[in-house]
């Protein structure tokens, strides 16, 4: 873990000491997630010069091929809480996604759970198709009016690519997880969730890049838990000397 | 529903030609009598096709196919994988060479589930080198830069196209014998597709495939 890391991990543990946290409702549980991303063990920033010492081949602009990955404020982290089968039983509310064609996505993936129900509102300024391939959620919703909407009921965990035309890039991506527990959060933040029921619970993450992080907890009733994950490739097998 | 028929279709059509004209062949993509198969990959819009693979598998789990046993090169310079797609076969290595010219260490990792290793931190003129044991695409990263990425397509077999601009593709030297043909998206815009082809010693199978959403 990085000296940034370290202080940033230190501050959200100091200010989260200070602020009161409310208790769950009689009966049920809460828990507190802090959320950090790791770079690879062993790194050492100076030896790999600076993100704009290096101008790359143009592709992506001056510098910006050598740009480096800041774990310290990683975002896109989608965590969620695991209990069969309460998890996906009552599905979440409904979500809304705001989608256009032609008009490729921005920023993370928001988290939404199997079972849940996903509005696509067109806020482009023309009819368009809007379809999914990805496995497990393939769907067609046909033609949708500028300001109109059409849902879709999540049936798969996985990542959902939203297209509007076969030639572009997705014009929507959502993550859905099996569980109605799920938020977003980046490094060094934190996630909570309120008054879930107490009992054994699987704490997973996913990030676009990054392995998922899994860690089991159990939630006692009428109390807040703590827990911390980190997302990093230093889980994954490894070849080679480090 | 849809999807379920053309499974149907498909295992009929599969087990008639397995019927009368069986694999009897290793297969190997040496100099063994062979034939070609070609065609060209159609979609209801302009798609670019350049980042699409046709490869092939085989109707029986059992048949022997030997994977090459040159590893594949893959370069890392200007922080870019260079080739960003590569293709390669069950059982062949690829070696991953940090390539730059300046003092840049590179880390390659990934976390598909068809193969999940970490390289470790390498400087300019070193490599490290993964088999790939299963088939399927396996996303490569750089845990230090953040633009880098590239992908291993793992094929069944040895017998690979990339489909061209203007959807054309060529698969040489395919022993005799039943296969099908695969379709490989990097990035998805229509269903992966399979067809049963029958590969004939020196002669061309046309196997032309359309691409729909549904």
């Amino acid at each position: 873990m990085s000296p940034r890391t370290l202080i940033l991990a230190f501050v959200s543990a100091l200010l989260a000491g200070c602020q009161s946290f409310p208790q769950p409702t009689p009966g049920m549980a809460s828990i507190r997630i802090q959320v950090f991303a790791e770079p690879k063990a062993g790194y050492i920033p100076s030896i790999s010069g600076s993100d704009y010492d290096f101008p790359g081949d143009g592709d992506l602009g001056k510098g910006v091929a050598f740009q480096r990955v800041d774990y310290s404020s990683l975002g896109g982290i989608i965590v969620w809480m695991e209990s069969s089968p309460s998890s996906t039983s009552t599905p979440a509310a409904t979500a809304t996604i705001d989608v256009a064609a032609k008009k490729p996505t921005s920023g993370a993936a928001p988290g939404v759970s199997v079972n849940q129900r996903l509005i696509l509102r067109n806020i482009g300024p023309q009819a368009a198709n809007f379809y999914s391939v990805s496995d497990g959620n393939e769907f067609d919703l046909g033609s949708i009016p500028p300001g109109g909407q059409k849902d879709y009921t999540v049936r798969s965990a996985g990542l959902i690519e939203i297209l509007s035309d076969s030639s572009s890039d997705p014009v929507a991506e959502v993550y859905a997880a099996p569980s109605k527990w799920i938020a977003t959060g980046h490094s060094g933040s934190e996630i909570s969730f309120m008054n879930l029921p107490p009992g054994r619970y699987k704490i997973a993450s996913w990030h676009p890049r990054l392995p998922g992080y899994e860690i089991f907890v159990t939630l006692p009733a009428d109390q807040v838990t703590t827990a911390t994950i980190k997302v990093g490739v230093n889980a994954l097998p490894k070849i080679g000397p480090r | 529903m849809q999807n379920g028929n053309q499974a149907i279709i498909l295992s009929v059509v599969m087990l008639f030609l397995l019927r009368y004209f069986p694999t009897t062949l290793a297969a190997s993509p040496t100099s063994q009598p062979s034939g070609r198969i070609s065609g060209k990959v159609t979609s209801p819009g302009e798609v670019p096709l350049s980042e699409m693979i046709i490869y092939l598998e085989s109707p029986d789990p059992k048949r022997e196919i030997a994977a090459p046993k040159d590893p594949v090169k893959v370069s890392q310079k200007g922080a870019k994988f260079s080739p960003a797609v590569v293709v390669t076969c069950v059982g062949q290595t690829v070696d991953f060479l940090n390539d730059e010219e300046r003092s840049i260490e590179h880390n390659v990792f990934s976390n598909t589930f068809v193969k999940k290793f970490d390289l470790g931190l390498f400087k300019p003129g070193e490599s490290r080198s993964v088999t790939f044991d299963k088939p399927g695409a396996v996303f490569l990263y750089c845990s230090i830069h953040r633009h880098m990425d590239g992908v291993v397509f793992v094929s069944p077999t040895p017998y690979t196209s990339r489909v061209e601009k203007d959807g054309s593709y060529t698969l040489e030297g395919v022993p005799p014998g039943i296969w099908v043909v695969k379709t490989w998206q990097r990035r998805r815009h229509f269903p992966e597709i399979s067809i049963p082809v029958l590969s004939e010693v020196n002669k061309i199978a046309t196997t032309d495939l359309e691409l729909r959403r549904k």
